[in-house]
């Protein structure tokens, strides 16, 4: 039986998921409770005297009820290694997190009728792409298994989101605000076309105009919200060719105090309002692990995928070859290779790196300093490549002699290249 | 000359051992290399199942062992089936290649008993003196049949001569240089036999055959001693056993520790 293909978008405020209908190809969002509840409020209560948690909504009520203590916030705990104390008991952000994403799984479960899982693609704001580590450790924790994890970001997920839509949705530029408490965020796709592979770009910007969602509660503050995003749509969008532009987050539940921002932002262009947009587009990565091969033709750059790919040349019993170390377009944290090759006449690692703008290629080198000096072709070496960053490679490269004929000096050099 | 990398084949699970060298080889680069370098190594035989099953199911590359399996069944030799080996991996240059091709074609015309002795001869500069002197013996055991010149047997007495030096054994090394020298006569044998001499006199004795040598000559080859000496101890192996002396107990017992288990190691494996 085929296992759920998941993307789960966690903020620090609410979370929030899709799955991947593989009967009409499409993904949707999974409604957690009745009356089209979408989003989860990412905040756990210990209840007292006990040893199980409330979570979303409940955990709210029973921490005002004074049933419990509640924790929130647990982005910013993983982004921090953060700690928090309920009843005399020191618990850290990966237990925390592991908790939350337990029960909001065991929900999925129930809510698709299913109990086994094919892939989760956890997608965050790109500001907290450094929290991914112990929310990977959480998510490990929780149950999902290693090999069907991955990580996105936001923009990523928006890419995959609109790209899955109809052509005709991202014929010229595609924008999206995304408005929460945590502030407000501007998103744009643009495709380059008439060339192979086509490209699509994402860019994102924190908006400075970001704002509490608390004005919304009052006339005034809903009038004001409307100026602000009315200001920013002038000075982002202007008179460009925008086909379409998304409306996201928890401030478009009902977009009506935007009134005026609608009409300047999204006259004659398609307008998208709703929520899950994130969770949905991470579903569409999580389908493409699953299925092994890319769900559309471009080659996706943003935050989180590498620009550059990165290329070795080398000879396989005869032929030439050139080994693709990082793919553009791929997820830096899953580009990279690990692969043993023998030096010919040759003291140096040298990398091809070419951008997909860029029409040709330059060379970067690896020297081999240090190792010991064999005859011709009797040094096999192990060539390590990853990522850390979206344009940070690094590289490791280890001397493994030549099979018993001449033993590994064990030698080793490191070096991080920026791209 | 701009250098190149050539991506390694897999390593295999279970690796084809050769015996000669006491050794273990895991990839198809390897097992080039061991062929281009230990030629002599490789009897008509080497080209067996048990090859066939490392280069096939070991290294995955069946195309190459079931190719091998059919050149051997259709009557081609050892040279023509291990060179096509070196063609398909491409391992070798084409210079290295040439190398290779014309050593197969001396072998193929070679004497069975020079063919043995370059065996010999190669694991003399392995090392491996013990296994050399078997190999010369068997092949002076088989004088006949090997039908050997007066001159190849006393370049094989020489060389055998030369492998029990290399072993300390320098009685045996004299009496085997003792029959080389009339056989090769030659001025450097009756030199090896006096340095042996001077080395153990009680191990050699008074070899006749030096009684010929003039004192001028002899007191010029002891100058040439003294001169191996000198330079035996300016080299930075003695120098390191001088320093070692210099340093406290701890460090000094710890150097001749690691010193003697060296020696020993080497000298087990000199022996096997």
């Amino acid at each position: 039986m085929q296992g759920l293909i998941l993307g789960i978008d966690l903020c620090d405020d609410y979370c929030q998921a899709g799955y991947y209908n593989l009967q009409n190809n499409e993904s949707d969002a999974i409604e957690f409770d009745e009356g089209n509840s979408y989003m989860i409020p990412t905040v756990l209560c210990k209840l007292k005297d006990s040893d199980d948690w409330d979570y979303g909504e409940a955990a709210f009520k029973s921490a005002l009820f004074g049933k419990g203590i509640s924790v929130d916030k647990l982005v910013t705990m993983c982004l921090k290694d953060g700690v928090a104390t309920i009843d005399g008991v020191k618990y850290d952000c990966v237990t925390l997190t592991s908790v939350f994403l337990k029960k909001v799984l065991e929900k999925i479960k129930i809510n698709l009728g299913s109990t086994t899982i094919s892939q989760v693609v956890i997608t965050t704001r790109n500001k907290n792409a450094d929290a991914i580590h112990n929310i990977e450790a959480a998510a490990v924790m929780a149950g999902i298994p290693k090999e069907k994890l991955h990580f996105a970001t936001h923009s990523e997920a928006y890419m995959y989101y609109v790209l899955a839509q109809k052509p005709d949705v991202y014929t010229n530029l595609v924008c999206m605000f995304d408005l929460t408490n945590d502030g407000m965020e501007y998103y744009e796709l643009s495709i380059t076309r008439g060339r192979k592979p086509q490209i699509a770009e994402a860019v994102c910007h924190e908006l400075e105009e970001g704002f509490s969602l608390d004005i919304l509660d009052t006339p005034q503050g809903r009038k004001i919200a409307d100026k602000i995003l009315c200001s920013c749509s002038e000075r982002i969008i202007g008179k460009r060719v925008v086909t379409s532009v998304f409306l996201t987050g928890r401030a478009f539940d009902t977009d009506t105090w935007a009134e005026n921002f609608i009409n300047v932002a999204c006259y004659k262009r398609r307008v998208f309002v709703g929520q899950g947009l994130f969770a949905q587009g991470a579903a569409y990565i999580a389908c493409e692990h699953e299925k092994g091969e890319k769900i559309h033709p471009y080659t996706c750059i943003c935050s989180g995928r590498i620009a550059n790919r990165v290329t070795i040349d080398a000879d396989y019993f005869g032929q030439a070859r050139q080994i693709i170390a990082a793919e553009a377009g791929s997820s830096f944290r899953e580009a990279g290779i690990d692969a043993d090759f023998i030096l010919d006449d040759s003291r140096k690692v040298e990398f091809g790196i070419s951008g997909v703008k860029m029409p040709w290629q330059k060379k970067m080198a690896v020297l081999l300093d240090g190792f010991p000096q064999r005859p011709n072709k009797t040094t096999r070496i192990n060539v390590k490549i990853w990522f850390t960053e979206d344009n940070v490679m690094q590289t490791e490269i280890t001397d493994l002699g030549f099979g018993q004929f001449y033993p590994s000096s064990g030698k080793n050099v490191r070096q991080e290249f920026r791209l | 000359m701009g250098g190149s990398l050539i991506l390694s084949s897999k390593r295999a699970q279970a690796p084809y051992y050769v015996d000669e060298l006491g050794l273990s080889i895991y990839t198809i680069e390897e097992l080039c290399y061991y062929i281009y370098n230990y030629l002599e190594f490789l009897d008509d035989d080497f080209i067996n199942e048990e090859l066939l099953n490392f280069i096939g199911k070991g290294m995955g590359l069946k195309e190459l062992a079931d190719k091998t399996l059919r050149w051997a069944k259709s009557g081609s030799d050892f040279g023509q089936i291990v060179l096509m080996i070196e063609q398909d991996v491409h391992y070798l240059n084409g210079q290295e290649l040439g190398d290779l091709k014309a050593r197969l074609d001396w072998r193929r015309s070679a004497k069975p008993a020079d063919r043995l002795k370059k065996k010999a001869d190669t694991l003399v500069a392995l090392k491996k003196y013990r296994q050399a002197i078997v190999i010369y013996d068997a092949i002076l055991e088989k004088e006949r049949q090997m039908a050997l010149s007066i001159k190849s047997k006393g370049r094989l007495l020489h060389n055998k001569g030369m492998a029990y030096a290399k072993l300390f054994m320098f009685g045996e090394a004299a009496r085997s240089l003792e029959v080389a020298f009339p056989m090769l006569d030659s001025v450097e044998v009756l030199k090896e036999i006096f340095f042996l001499q001077y080395i153990d006199r009680q191990a050699v004795g008074e070899p006749e055959c030096l009684s010929r040598v003039s004192e001028e000559v002899k007191a010029e080859w002891t100058r040439e001693i003294t001169d191996y000496s000198l330079e035996a101890e300016n080299s930075p192996e003695y120098k390191s056993v001088l320093d070692a002396n210099n340093q406290d107990t701890y460090k000094r017992q710890e150097f001749f520790y690691q010193l003697l288990r060296r020696w020993k190691n080497e000298y087990r494996d000199m022996v096997k």
